[in-house]
């Protein structure tokens, strides 16, 4: 799952906030 | 033993922080029971059909700016990430086994900006969200 979305992306925007370079790593990402 | 006190869940909507406000959490992990009931049987019969988990959160009504209502408001018809952790450390949660990462898309559709409470209360939410995705469940990676 892609984080962040581009509706996280989007609401971020709405906020003005830039978007983090936190990203969570998931099961798939790591196979 | 890894058993943790219910008073630091991290929940993170749309990459937004809103630990600090939420009073109660509870994501339901849930798929359909597809029933695959045949001749023969002696007892209904039922497999996995789709994931359909929900995302439960009362949280305080905060208008400042970049907070509950305004991200909940920027993000309504829409769905987003929610990253949701047992134990949040203010920076830097350790992600493990004992500590796991949820990660799940939720559509925002219903929201109580004027919210519930009386009087003497701090006007709050009661919000249920559906996920829209199967909920990621990871051991490793970040948070905060």
């Amino acid at each position: 799952m892609p984080y962040p979305t581009e509706a996280d992306l989007e609401v971020l925007k709405k906020l003005g906030l830039a978007a983090p370079d936190v990203k969570p790593t998931t099961k798939k990402d790591e196979e | 033993m890894a058993i943790y006190l219910d008073n630091n869940v991290g929940l993170k909507i749309a990459t937004v922080d809103l630990s600090e406000y939420i009073t109660s959490i509870t994501l339901t992990q849930t798929f359909d029971e597809v029933e695959t009931t045949v001749m023969g049987a002696t007892a209904h019969q039922f497999s996995k059909g789709l994931e359909s988990s929900t995302l439960a959160v009362d949280l305080l009504n905060d208008w400042a700016a970049s907070k509950v209502c305004a991200t909940l408001q920027a993000a309504y018809g829409t769905s987003v990430t929610a990253l949701i952790v047992p134990v949040r450390a203010a920076s830097a949660t350790p992600i493990s086994a004992t500590n796991p990462l949820y990660t799940v898309s939720i559509l925002i559709n219903n929201l109580t900006p004027v919210g519930t409470g009386g009087p003497a209360d701090y006007a709050s939410s009661s919000l249920t969200f559906t996920c829209t995705s199967t909920v990621a469940y990871a051991t490793s990676g970040s948070f905060n």
